[in-house]
């Protein structure tokens, strides 16, 4: 574990847009956060920061991890990234109805947190447009959520994968030599918790869009070609099967 | 998994009631204010009656109504950005969003706070569009009101887990999408709706929301036909019945049976 102390807008440029140019810095000089790295595998976040109520969150910089809810033997997983924002703390016992729900961390790729401890969060009340900005950050989290969830509804699991492989990319990728590629190392397993999949019918469907030229780079991530969008509207209006896929 | 009735002895729910009204006054140009302690007594919780008294004065907050039906949001007399929140005071509103044939919608009522103006997480991300189940109000959280309330930390650190409370109830909503059946998906999801909305009663806990099998299909990932047969299913085991205003869901037992789960062996 690696830690150290920089501005907060120098650790994530989006959150320099909330504070003018001529501000800047004095920002830069009076919101600085610590950071600390968290190294791949399972993460005991709740343990670690079950008792930091008074913060205002962990600010997610580097690296990607899953959150993993779980009841039973039912586990569902949401990919949180950059400009992410985690509140670990805020389990406690609000589904008494539903016993059993617990969540569990885990890191896919290294990564790099900004802790937005009670002195910071203090001190962030002086940077309302920071402080706004920041908040935002649940919210759009909130929408990703969401969207993972009309994703785990679409028909047929091919769908659900190149559906969402192109949304992760879109929202964290990047576009090179022709093609799309996700960040994160997710496996069958990963992208089954996410779209609301069994493993085996993730690696019937992957089988099945490598015609379509998805594929997994080891240890990086995924790609797909620029125009994957028209093989998922034409998936769409086809009934969710991939046309080399039917009978 | 198991469910069971946490209620027994209390009231629950969080926030206002669906048709509570928040204390507001007019402040000029047509615009409403109200105290954000007045909005969501909850947000003061830990002040002491002193501190109380003064962030109940500068906690001064914009409030917006929205009656039944499709709802577009809007300010009066500014425009929102992509970081202004509201945060629902009353009422009971619905998001959805749509894909080729199929819909997701989402719950959202009493102490939710909602960004409808911040960006999609990316260009193919559908855009959703909201109605109003129950009219209400709704409270602007900027960085005005932040600004406001700059001396007293915990008023944004309480606005920061209400934030986060709605990732969590969706977290938990995305479980119903891996349960195969129709019935055990609608137990779930009345039994996390029940934490926020439902009052228990001696017959088991009633929920007061207007949701109709094809709102309720929406939530849990299905389609209407669906959840008709699972609500008649689940009727004729006395599991949960549809009010002329709502729903009764039965208690834990019953519910676990649903789930097929054995029954609790005696110590």
């Amino acid at each position: 574990m690696s830690t150290s102390v920089r501005a907060l807008i120098d650790l994530d440029q989006d959150l320099a847009a909330a504070v003018s140019e001529e501000r800047r810095d004095a920002a830069r000089r009076a919101v600085r956060a610590r950071t600390r790295t968290v190294e791949r595998g399972a993460w005991d976040a709740i343990g670690e920061y079950g008792e930091c109520a008074d913060w205002m969150g962990l600010l997610v910089i580097d690296g990607f991890l899953s959150r993993r809810t779980s009841c039973g033997e039912e586990t569902v997983g949401e990919i949180v990234g950059p400009g992410d924002l985690l509140r670990p703390w805020d389990h406690d016992g609000e589904y008494p109805v539903v016993e059993d729900i617990t969540t569990s961390w885990q890191v896919l790729e290294e990564i790099t947190i900004a802790l937005l401890d009670a002195k910071l969060a203090a001190r962030l009340a002086e940077w309302p447009a920071l402080t706004a900005a920041i908040l935002a950050r649940i919210g759009r989290r909130d929408r990703w959520l969401g969207l993972r969830l009309l994703v785990s509804q679409l028909p047929g699991v091919e769908l659900r994968v190149l559906y969402f492989l192109w949304h992760l990319a879109e929202r964290w990728g990047e576009a090179t030599d022709g093609v799309l590629r996700t960040p994160a190392p997710l496996t069958h397993e990963h992208i089954g918790e996410l779209i609301g999949a069994q493993r085996p019918s993730v690696s019937h469907a992957v089988g099945a869009l490598r015609e379509q030229g998805v594929r997994r780079v080891p240890g990086l991530g995924w790609e797909m070609p620029l125009d994957t969008p028209a093989t998922i509207e034409a998936m769409l209006e086809e009934g969710a099967f991939v046309p080399s896929a039917r009978p | 998994m198991n469910v069971h009735n946490g209620f027994a002895g209390r009231e629950i729910g969080a926030g206002r009631g669906p048709g509570a009204p928040v204390p507001a006054r007019d402040i000029g140009g047509g615009v409403r204010a109200a105290s954000l302690l007045d909005v969501l007594p909850e947000l003061g919780d830990g002040l002491d009656t002193s501190t109380w008294r003064k962030a109940r004065v500068r906690s001064l907050v914009q409030i917006e109504a929205f009656e039944p039906g499709p709802w577009i949001p809007h300010l009066t007399r500014r425009a929102g950005r992509p970081q202004t929140a509201l945060l629902i005071a009353s009422g009971l509103l619905v998001r959805e969003v749509e894909l080729g044939e199929r819909c997701f919608a989402e719950l959202l009522g009493g102490g939710d706070l909602i960004y409808p103006w911040a960006p999609r997480t990316g260009a193919s991300a559908p855009e959703g569009r909201w109605r109003a189940l129950h009219g209400g109000t709704l409270a602007v959280v900027d960085e005005l009101l932040l600004g406001r309330i700059a001396p007293y930390p915990s008023l944004t650190l309480a606005l920061a887990r209400l934030s986060a409370r709605r990732g969590r109830f969706l977290a938990a909503l995305a479980i119903t999408r891996r349960l195969r059946r129709v019935e055990p998906r609608l137990l779930f999801l009345f039994a996390l709706l029940a934490e926020r909305w439902g009052r228990v009663t001696p017959e088991g806990i009633v929920l007061r929301l207007p949701l109709n099998h094809e709102l309720l299909a929406r939530l849990i990932g299905t389609r209407r036909p669906a959840v008709t047969t699972a609500v008649g299913q689940l009727r004729e085991r006395s599991m949960l019945t549809q009010l002329p205003d709502g729903w009764l869901l039965a208690s834990d037992q019953t519910a676990a049976d649903a789930l097929d789960l054995p029954r609790p062996t005696a110590p």
